[in-house]
């Protein structure tokens, strides 16, 4: 065997290998999808026929249009409490050492390695041994912190990578405190703010663990109620219909955050 | 610009620590209006720890920081109203070229045109021209380095503050920036602390030097006492080369100090004025710098040369470096300037006589 073949047999085991990879990754998106254009009355993979009958049943079905508009604000106001909530923790934590620093950035993100089912349940009790009661403001709490570690993570890592310099030479040339960070830090950690709030967003909208106790028949999540209409009915196209609209909205997402920061800047700050 | 009122700057008392580790101790240093001083040692000797103490960015652990007759130490960084030039420059990534330029100037709300103007006027005067729209990453090193120079100048600080913002220019582009530095300051007439680790750099650009140790200042002068008289052996090490060689004080004369070395060799050393002479038979250690030293075949008065073997010479092209040996075994070096042909009786394991002029021997602390 000569070298070349060795080398060009080596990357075409490489093409095949990847390619296997992301077969194996998409391969449920694109049978869920699939089945959700069939004609059929019963939901089969590769679909008969076309039709998009089961996106309008979706679409008309009270029960997922109301879960769906519940998510997608959910996630939002989620990823705006995690704003709130993990940029000042990733300044706070990130360069000033102050006595129990690592223990406070440890439990900040811990809900990471918890169980979701565990703290589901935790705060299902504590919402009613406290009296709050299971309401929407509630399971908003509970994805705020479930979401928080994501951006807090992402942003700390930024932060930590920018060179402190940076900071000082704005307050050197007369920026206060709080014009430096607007102007200087603000931007410089957007990339992690952005990856960070995408992961809070998704963390968020796809949730089944965590919603699953705190959700009530009024603010049903979509993720709860494709679960709970697949536990009580057979499983049919339109489930797969309104998880290819799910998935849509998730790829636009991704699509409009890639126009405005483009992927390589996601990752490296300032390029 | 160039109708500022120079400042001066004083740090009186100044102490730093790091936990256990001392970076600043009793510090004292004056620096005239518009004067260059360099803050010159090796790395870990406390001199960008004080800059960033004038600056503000590290808060003393006693002392004084003063402009004119004002105590700054519990004025923020960001109305102290200095200029600094870090290494690495730390332009921001984010902005382009005017807009690091015109940083400080929007952050003070001046008008539209008046920002303008001068950043116009300070990229001038660093001959910066057709790159305002650049960011930093498209930019060479040493194009960096005058976007950040200008960025620190247009704001008109009273204080420049350099921290080695030199170092990591190449050799030539790094020497061309030291004259045009030096005049853009004198021009200015801005009072500067530079602080660097290279003491050519030091030598070349400083009105006076201020050596640091170990958090200590060990010297303070102009480049021609630092180089001419070091007081203490670190000082005359770290600045060029340095002959030291062990002896005992023999008597006096005036200003001059006769030694015994190797037991037979008097030779004379020059005295730095405060000092006292030691007494009579006092150990002590004299330097001589390379150049200074005359070696001959045989001198004139041979019981005042210090008698050596020639080991080596090395040829540099400006100059002849000697390598010898005296007879007790201490090396010293010689250099001759290549401005003659290459004296006969200088050949590696010829016996030769090395004496010096007075004052080209200094007695250390």
């Amino acid at each position: 065997m000569t070298a070349w073949m060795r080398r060009n047999g080596a990357a075409l085991l490489l093409r095949l290998y990847c390619g296997a990879v992301l077969l194996f990754l998409s391969l449920p998106i694109i049978v869920a999808v699939g089945v959700a254009f069939g004609a059929d009355r019963i939901a089969r993979f590769p679909p008969a026929g076309f039709s998009l009958r089961w996106f309008a049943a979706a679409l008309t079905e009270q029960t997922f249009v109301g879960a769906l508009y519940t998510s997608l604000q959910l996630a939002a106001l989620t990823t705006l409490g995690s704003l709130l909530l993990g940029l000042p923790a990733a300044v706070a934590l990130g360069r000033r050492a102050f006595p129990g620093r690592a223990g406070l950035e440890t439990l900040l993100l811990s809900p990471l390695t918890m169980p979701g089912v565990l703290f589901g349940i935790s705060m299902l009790f504590f919402l009613g041994a406290s009296g709050l009661g299971l309401t929407w403001w509630g399971l908003l709490a509970a994805h705020v912190v479930i979401a928080t570690p994501y951006l807090l993570r992402t942003t700390l890592a930024v932060y930590r990578g920018l060179d402190p310099g940076l900071e000082e030479a704005a307050l050197v040339l007369g920026a206060s405190p709080l014009q430096a960070f607007r102007h200087v830090t603000l931007p410089l950690l957007r990339p992690g703010l952005a990856a960070g709030g995408l992961f809070a967003f998704l963390t968020s909208f796809d949730n089944v663990p965590v919603s699953i106790f705190l959700t009530t028949a009024h603010n049903n999540t979509l993720p709860v109620t494709i679960m709970s209409y697949l536990v009580n009915q057979d499983f049919d196209a339109t489930v797969g219909a309104i998880s290819a609209i799910q998935v849509a909205i998730v790829l636009v997402l991704l699509y409009l955050l890639d126009r405005i920061y483009g992927v390589a800047r996601l990752t490296s700050p300032g390029g | 610009m160039s109708t500022r009122r120079s400042v001066e700057v004083e740090v009186r008392e100044l102490h730093k620590r790091y936990g256990a580790v001392v970076a600043i101790e009793s510090l004292n240093l004056r620096i005239g209006p518009g004067e260059l001083v360099s803050l010159l040692g090796p790395s870990g000797c406390g001199k960008t720890t004080t800059l960033r103490a004038i600056a503000g960015l590290v808060q003393p652990d006693a002392g004084e920081v003063m402009v004119g007759r004002r105590v700054l130490n519990d004025v923020p960084v960001h109305r102290r109203g200095f200029g600094l030039v870090a290494q690495n420059y730390s332009l921001f990534p984010h902005m382009n070229v005017i807009e690091n330029v015109t940083f400080g100037l929007r952050m003070r709300r001046l008008p539209r045109a008046e920002i303008a103007r001068r950043a116009r006027e300070a990229l001038a005067m660093v001959q910066l021209t057709q790159i305002e729209d650049r960011y930093p990453s498209q930019l060479s090193g040493g194009q960096q380095q005058r976007v950040a120079l200008a960025r620190c100048l247009v704001v008109e600080p009273d204080v420049l503050l350099l921290d080695e913002p030199l170092g990591a220019l190449d050799k030539k582009l790094r020497e061309a920036m030291q004259v045009e530095l030096r005049s853009l300051q004198r021009q200015i007439g801005i009072t500067t602390i530079f602080v660097t680790h290279d003491q050519v750099e030091a030598l070349t650009l400083s009105d006076r030097i201020a050596v640091m140790h170990q958090g200590r200042l060990q010297q303070v002068g102009t480049p021609q006492e630092i180089y001419e008289s070091p007081r203490n052996r670190f000082v005359a090490d770290f600045i060029g080369v340095c002959n030291f060689l062990d002896c005992r004080v023999a008597g006096r004369d005036q200003s001059t100090v006769l030694l015994r070395l190797d037991d037979h060799a008097l030779l004379p050393a020059a005295i730095p004025p405060p000092a006292s002479v030691p007494p009579e038979g006092t150990r002590v250690v004299v330097a001589v710098r390379p150049e200074k030293l005359i070696i001959e075949a045989q001198t004139a008065a041979p019981e005042r040369a210090l008698h050596a073997r020639l080991e080596n010479l090395v040829y540099v092209g400006t100059a002849v470096h000697y390598h010898l040996r005296t007879k007790t075994g201490a090396r010293l070096v010689g250099y001759r300037q290549n401005n003659a042909a290459l004296p006969p009786h200088l050949y590696p394991g010829a016996e030769v006589q090395i004496s010096w002029e007075p004052d080209a021997a200094r007695l250390l602390e």
